[in-house]
């Protein structure tokens, strides 16, 4: 299966990639089946690309490498709308937000997604957690040595 | 909007199954019990909106250069822990 990205690129998937979020995703509710597109230039982000919108293309990143005092615990109940009951076997990933006028790159740790790999279902969620949040900047300084 | 009048400990409910109840009544705040079927999800509202507008705004910033730099700093930086 075939689509053509808004710049025109074209990304090539099959069937058994696309994850289905029943739900949505917040901001975008119509939007069902996504795909992960993964790209050298930008590692470790990953395209969260939606298939029947392609230009719905949300920049997401494994949070645990880059923060990590992440250890969120989530409510049983979303977790069970995909079949999981904790976050360990399931792919979290969170949304992350580049503005092109240079201002900070954040990710949002308040909201993440979370795709049982084996279904390939996903949900993305809002923590209980008071201290996640939804504009967390991205540790970009080097590290010191 | 429909507009209820309910004392602590009473209910209202939405639909067959979306029990609301009020718990406790304070100067400034309400305390509310929600019986919900698990697939609904229940959020404080501006939660929810903070989480629509970071979504819309990843998806909205044409980033492939912004995150091209900072997937450079990242990896740069990870290196750096090694």
């Amino acid at each position: 299966m075939k689509l053509k990205t808004e710049h025109g690129q074209e990304i090539e998937f099959r069937e058994q990639d696309i994850i289905t979020f029943s739900e949505g995703i917040f901001g975008f509710p119509h939007l069902k089946r996504f795909v992960l597109v993964r790209e050298a230039e930008i590692e470790p982000f990953i395209w969260l690309l939606g298939v029947d919108e392609p230009y719905c293309a949300l920049p997401v990143l494994d949070p645990r490498p880059t923060f990590s005092d992440f250890n969120p615990h989530p409510d049983a109940a979303p977790l069970g709308r995909i079949g999981l009951d904790s976050f360990e076997p399931a792919l979290v990933l969170v949304v992350v937000v580049a503005p092109t006028d240079g201002a900070t790159v954040t990710a949002n740790l308040l909201a993440p997604i979370v795709i049982n790999p084996e279904r390939m279902i996903g949900i993305q969620l809002i923590l209980s957690d008071h201290r996640a949040r939804a504009k967390e900047p991205l540790p970009l300084a080097a590290v010191a040595r | 909007m429909l507009i209820l009048t309910r004392k602590p400990g009473e209910k209202i409910i939405i639909g067959h199954n979306i029990e609301i109840e009020i718990l406790a009544v304070g100067a400034d705040q309400v305390r509310i019990g929600i019986n919900a079927p698990r697939q609904i999800s229940v959020y404080r509202y501006e939660l929810y909106e903070a989480a629509q507008a970071a979504n819309r705004a990843a998806a909205s910033q044409p980033a492939r250069e912004a995150l091209g730099e900072a997937a450079k700093k990242l990896r740069k930086r990870v290196k750096d822990e090694e």
